[in-house]
C-alpha cells in the first residue's frame, strides 16, 4: 500500500477541492488501495452531497428573522387589543343607546341582539 | 476516438488510450475574469473546445465527488468522470445535445457509466448480481429505500435548522458554495468580497456544525 493514511482534515480538504496540490497525488494513490481510507473518503463525499441538499432546502425554507418576528408579534397584539376595544365599545353602544359608542366602529350602526338575528333568519326561511 | 481526443485539449490524446491514465483535473482558482456559466454553456453547445475545457475545469471535481459518494474508488471515479465528459462532447458533436445544465448532466452521465460498468462486471462474474447482499436486501424489502429516504429527510431538516442559526454572512458563503451553480471557492470569495482563505475557513466552520448536527441525528 502506498503512502500514509489520510487524516480527517485531508479528506475534508480533498472533497472541498482544497487539498495541497503536492499531496493530492499520493492521497489519491493511497485511497485507491486502502479500503479504510476509501470508505472514509466515500463518507466525506456523501456528506458533501448532503450539504448541497441542505443548501437547496434552506433556499426553499422562509427565514423568519428575529426582529421581523417580534414586529409581527407586536402587530398581532395591537390588532387583538383593537378588536377587544371595538367589542367593548360595541357593548357600550348596545347598552347605552345611540351616541354612546361614538368614536368606535360600532358607532352609527344599528345594534341588533342575537334573538333579533335569529328572528330575521327564520323570517327569511319562512319566505317572509 | 483518437481524433476526438485531439480536438479536446482538456482531456488529452492519451486519455482515450487504454489503460486510462491518472489525469489530475482539480478545481481551479481562476485569476482571470470569471466567465458566466450560461455563456460558457452556450459556447460549448456551439462546439467551442475552450468553453468545454473551462466547464470541465469548473465541474469535474464535483462529478468525481458524486461518484466517490457512490462508493467508487477515486482512481476509477476520475476515469468515469473523464469518460462522461467525452460522451457529452460526443453527443454535442452529433447534434444530440440541446441543453447543457452542469454539473447535473455530467453527474447523470457519469452515474449511468458507473452503473453500466457495474453491470458489465456482474456479467463477467457468471451472472451473479444478486450475490450482492445490499441489492438482495433491497429487492426483498422495498420499504428499506423509503425508510432510508425518511431518515435522510430528517437529517437534512436538522441541518437546515442548524444552518439557519449561523451568521448571515456564513449562510451566504455556504449557499453560494453549495448552491449548485458550480462556483469555485475563489468565485465565492469574489462575490462576497472576502479572501479565499476566509471563505474556506467559514466553510469549514459551517461544515463542522452541520456535521455535528447530522451525526447527532444519526446516533439517535
Amino acid at each position: 500500500m502506498s503512502g500514509r493514511h489520510a487524516t480527517p482534515a485531508e479528506l475534508e480538504l480533498y472533497v472541498l477541492g482544497a487539498l495541497d496540490a503536492g499531496r493530492v497525488e499520493s492521497f489519491e494513490a493511497h485511497c485507491a488501495e486502502c479500503d479504510a481510507c476509501a470508505a472514509a473518503l466515500s463518507g466525506e463525499a456523501s456528506l458533501e452531497i448532503a450539504f448541497e441538499q441542505v443548501s437547496k432546502r434552506a433556499g426553499k425554507t422562509p427565514v423568519v428573522r428575529p426582529l421581523r418576528a417580534a414586529a409581527y408579534g407586536a402587530a398581532g397584539v395591537v390588532a387583538m387589543a383593537a378588536a377587544v376595544l371595538l367589542w367593548v365599545g360595541h357593548g357600550h353602544a348596545a347598552g347605552l343607546g345611540p351616541g354612546a359608542g361614538e368614536g368606535t366602529a360600532a358607532a352609527g350602526h344599528p345594534t341588533m341582539d342575537d334573538g333579533a338575528i335569529l328572528d330575521a333568519r327564520n323570517d327569511a326561511l319562512d319566505g317572509g | 476516438m483518437k481524433a476526438f481526443a485531439d480536438a479536446l485539449p482538456f482531456l488529452g490524446a492519451a486519455a482515450v488510450q487504454a489503460p486510462p491514465p491518472a489525469v489530475r483535473v482539480e478545481r481551479p482558482a481562476p485569476a482571470a475574469p470569471l466567465a458566466d456559466e450560461a455563456t460558457l454553456c452556450a459556447a460549448a453547445l456551439r462546439g467551442e473546445s475552450e468553453a468545454w475545457s473551462a466547464l470541465v475545469q469548473r465541474h469535474n471535481h464535483r462529478v468525481v465527488v458524486a461518484l466517490l459518494a457512490r462508493g467508487i474508488r477515486v482512481d476509477r471515479a476520475k476515469d468515469i468522470a473523464q469518460e462522461a465528459w467525452m460522451r457529452l462532447v460526443e453527443q454535442q458533436r452529433q447534434g444530440r445535445l440541446e441543453r447543457l445544465q452542469l454539473p447535473g448532466l455530467a453527474i447523470a452521465q457519469a452515474g449511468f457509466l458507473a452503473l453500466e460498468a457495474t453491470r458489465r462486471e456482474a456479467n463477467t462474474r457468471h451472472h451473479e448480481p444478486l450475490d450482492e447482499p445490499a441489492i438482495a436486501v433491497r429487492l426483498a424489502d422495498p420499504r428499506a429505500d423509503a425508510v432510508a429516504r425518511m431518515v435522510t429527510e430528517e437529517r437534512v431538516e436538522t441541518a437546515v435548522e442548524v444552518l439557519s442559526r449561523c451568521s448571515p454572512s456564513a449562510r451566504k458563503v455556504f449557499r453560494l458554495a453549495y448552491g449548485g451553480d458550480g462556483l469555485s471557492h475563489a468565485e465565492v470569495a469574489q462575490r462576497v468580497g472576502l479572501s479565499l482563505q476566509r471563505v474556506r475557513q467559514i466553510l469549514c466552520e459551517v461544515r463542522a456544525r452541520l456535521r455535528t448536527a447530522l451525526e447527532g441525528a444519526e446516533s439517535e
